[in-house]
């Protein structure tokens, strides 16, 4: 696959040890891409890991420890912020389980480092929705989406509350109640993510989900989700957790036990598959054979090669240098593609389905002339 | 009337910074980045306040004046009190 | 060894040329930016302004912001947008402002993504090794002070802001042509008619816009950092008597925090470097009427300390 130069920044983020042997007008390419890819924190992070920091020319790495100085900041308010979310929930009982980005940070986790994390998201009972929204209310969070349609979109057709906005600080809190929409093909139970969530080790009022359960849920986040510009960030933020996460022993047969239980062995497979194609995380052979042995997971051959040509090109930064002709195309589709997930298949127009048709011609095309 | 009430504060006292001056004071609230201008004598008292987790009014009053309050003097340690309070300085352990 | 180059060793037509095609990379210490802009008054105003700036001529090199100022037709009224490595962060502007919109997003770019260093709203300037800060919103007068400080001889580190370093407690030069808006023009004019004023953009959304160039001395010391020793806030009163004030220490630190742009992002040791600046540093409120008035009050100032 000849896509132009993501390999320097997928490099600079797995070989942080090579970073020391970069010429200015690489540094330059890698801290754009970077930038646009949301990755300029964890770039850095990853060079101070690897003793590589000192040997960065002093222009870049301003850009480097700018970012750093950001998001170390973001994680000092995120702590404060966490806090804030325990003492309002606290008068209804429903215990504080974090998602994502908090989640890894709160936890410690290799996924938290140089990462922004600007929203705090939740995961609640839906039963218990009502009692929460109000407590927050109390506290001083306020609902984003003021029109109605939108209200409505938001609590018939999603998996979350509108995000609500603290009215003094500002900072952005989603209630979910599921991890995917109530309309999605996939259901899995959140009771079940629930009763598994664990305390974590700086607050034992907080808790997260499960190792393989974070796994699954970035998983089924980056696949079933239309917006693709934080791709690359995910498929990393998938590659640190499977990395850390996979160390324990049992974890992958946990992993594929846990993704039948919620419905995502699908997901899980595309997690697996590209972040090996993109990022090159390691998975045992067995885990992926047992994932296509369900039938959740098969599908023919012809759908498996668009999906691929699909994601790969709607994976990356959406950097000029790393995109071709194609990547427009193919990100609209997968917009596309996490909207028809979330939505029930009826409601797909047709004229999709033809555009779908387009790139698989587009691909057999490209593969013939380098035959 | 009972006992003087003990202070306590929050778990928040390792999110500030305060800088005194002979004409003035300014506490900063790592939280949310803001900075709040005191008097000296404000100043001065939030800084023992850090300090001194659980000092009581009478012994603030102590340490500002240096030698023992009287009543009028712990009215205005509790005004001072108050006021930290309402700023978001401050918050009373429940009873 | 290579010599350094200018951009006056450019013509007028080879600079317009390369902006409109490859663009062209400056040293804008402490900082190297790549501009492309097909706009004829961003060539002009580069021409008259950044003339003695270090032209990069290759592309080997590490640049910190690539930005562009590009046209955009709409309708009846050319427009032109600022880019930042392909990126809009502003609304677009009358193609007139083209020039004033290259400097704007300049200062954008360095309040949004330098955070090694406090970035704090104010001018700054430097004599006999010593630095003064100019915090001050808009209206405040700062701009024309400043310009006829540097007329005045004083070093330019800034027009708009104090780059702060956290860890020596120096302030980091960044001189750039003085921004100047409706009346200061004229003043500024009038008080040094040999001047290098840049192009003028009227009906700006600030009124009429020019820069005036920094003087050779303030490019030539761009490397060289110096310590505080007063903070000065200036408020113009037409006609108004000078009237100065020593400034308390804690509430010239609340208003240097108010007027700083990234002390958030720096958390605990932000505040202490503004403390410290601030505790280091003789502080005052000044009310001037009459620019000669103000101007030899700086002049005492300076040398009393």
């Amino acid at each position: 696959m000849s896509l132009p130069s993501l390999d320097l920044l997928v490099n600079a983020l797995q070989q942080p040890a090579s970073l020391a042997g970069l010429s200015l007008s690489q540094w330059d390419l890698l801290v754009r891409q970077a930038r646009q890819a949301d990755l300029l924190a964890r770039l850095g992070a990853g060079a101070q890991e690897a003793g590589s920091w000192a040997a960065i020319p002093a222009a870049p790495r301003m850009h480097l420890a700018s970012a750093l100085q950001l998001a170390a900041r973001q994680h000092v308010e995120l702590r404060h912020e966490v806090r804030a979310i325990e003492r309002a929930l606290r008068p209804t009982g429903v215990p504080l389980v974090l998602l994502k980005g908090a989640a890894y940070v709160q936890t410690g986790l290799r996924a938290a480092q140089g990462r922004m994390v600007s929203d705090v998201d939740i995961l609640v009972p839906r039963e218990q929705l009502a009692e929460v929204e109000s407590a927050l209310m109390m506290a001083g969070w306020v609902s984003t989406q003021r029109n109605a349609y939108d209200q409505l979109y938001y609590r018939t057709w999603m998996h979350e509350l509108p995000p609500l906005r603290h009215m003094k600080r500002g900072s952005v809190l989603d209630v979910h109640h599921a991890i995917l929409p109530p309309t999605a093909r996939y259901k899995p139970d959140t009771g079940l993510l629930l009763r598994a969530a664990r305390a974590t080790g700086a607050d034992e009022r907080v808790f997260v989900l499960a190792p393989v359960d974070m796994v699954l849920h970035s998983a089924a986040h980056l696949f079933h989700e239309g917006e693709l510009d934080l791709g690359l960030r995910g498929l990393l933020d998938l590659d640190a957790l499977l990395r850390e996460l996979g160390q324990e022993p049992g974890f992958w047969l946990e992993l594929i036990h846990r993704a039948h239980q919620l419905d995502l062995e699908r997901p899980l497979f595309h997690a697996l598959r590209y972040t090996h194609w993109m990022v090159g995380t390691p998975h045992p052979d067995a885990t992926v054979h047992a994932l296509q042995a369900s039938p959740r997971v098969r599908m023919p051959r012809l759908q498996q090669r668009v999906l691929d040509a699909l994601y790969l090109r709607g994976l990356r930064p959406e950097h000029a240098s790393t995109s071709d002709a194609w990547t427009p195309l193919a990100r609209s589709l997968l917009y596309l593609r996490g909207h028809w997930l979330r939505m029930p298949p009826g409601l797909l127009a047709g004229h999709l389905l033809r555009k779908l048709g387009a790139v698989v011609r587009g691909e057999r095309a490209s593969h013939a002339s380098t035959a | 009337m009972g006992a003087a009430p003990v202070l306590a504060h929050l778990d928040r006292s390792a999110d500030f910074v305060v800088k005194v001056w002979a004409d003035g004071a300014v506490v900063y609230d790592e939280a949310d980045g803001s900075l709040q201008a005191l008097n000296p004598v404000a100043g001065e008292a939030f800084q023992r306040l850090l300090e001194q987790p659980g000092l009581s009014p009478t012994a603030l009053g102590r340490l500002l004046l240096q030698e023992e309050p009287d009543a009028e003097d712990l009215r205005l340690v509790a005004d001072l009190l108050r006021e930290f309070e309402s700023l978001g300085l401050w918050e009373r352990a429940p009873a | 060894m290579t010599s350094i180059r200018t951009l006056s060793q450019l013509s007028r037509d080879g600079l317009k040329r390369r902006l409109g095609s490859e663009g062209i990379r400056l040293r804008v210490p402490p900082f190297v930016v790549h501009i492309r802009s097909p706009i004829p008054v961003v060539a002009q105003g580069l021409y008259q302004l950044y003339g003695d700036h270090e032209w990069l001529d290759d592309d080997t090199g590490f640049v910190d912001f690539h930005v562009a100022v590009q046209p955009r037709r709409r309708w009846f009224r050319p427009l032109c947008v600022f880019e930042f490595d392909g990126f809009q962060p502003f609304t677009p502007l009358a193609c007139g402002e083209a020039f004033a919109f290259l400097e704007w997003g300049l200062n954008w770019c360095v309040t949004g993504h330098c955070h090694t260093l406090l970035t704090i709203h104010s001018a700054v300037l430097e004599k006999n090794g010593r630095v003064l800060v100019m915090p001050a919103p808009p209206g405040s007068g700062k701009s024309t002070l400043c310009a006829a400080l540097m007329l005045q001889g004083w070093r330019l580190l800034s027009d708009e802001m104090a780059l702060l370093d956290p860890q020596s407690g120096h302030v980091v030069p960044a001189p750039r042509p003085v921004s100047l808006k409706n009346q200061s023009i004229d003043v500024v004019r009038r008080l040094a008619p040999d001047a290098v004023i840049g192009p003028v953009a009227r009906d700006t959304l600030k009124g009429t816009v020019a820069h005036l160039r920094a003087s050779d001395d303030s490019l030539a010391r761009a490397g060289v950092s110096a310590p505080p020793a007063w903070v000065v806030f200036p408020r113009y009163q037409h006609a108004a008597p000078l009237n100065v004030e020593p400034r308390p220490k804690a509430r010239a630190l609340v208003e240097l925090a108010s007027n700083s742009f990234n002390h958030h992002v720096h958390g605990r040791t932000g505040f202490e470097a503004l403390a410290q600046l601030v505790d280091r540093s003789q502080c005052f409120d000044l009310q001037y009427g009459h620019l000669p008035e103000a101007l030899a009050w700086f002049d005492a100032l300076e040398a009393g300390a």
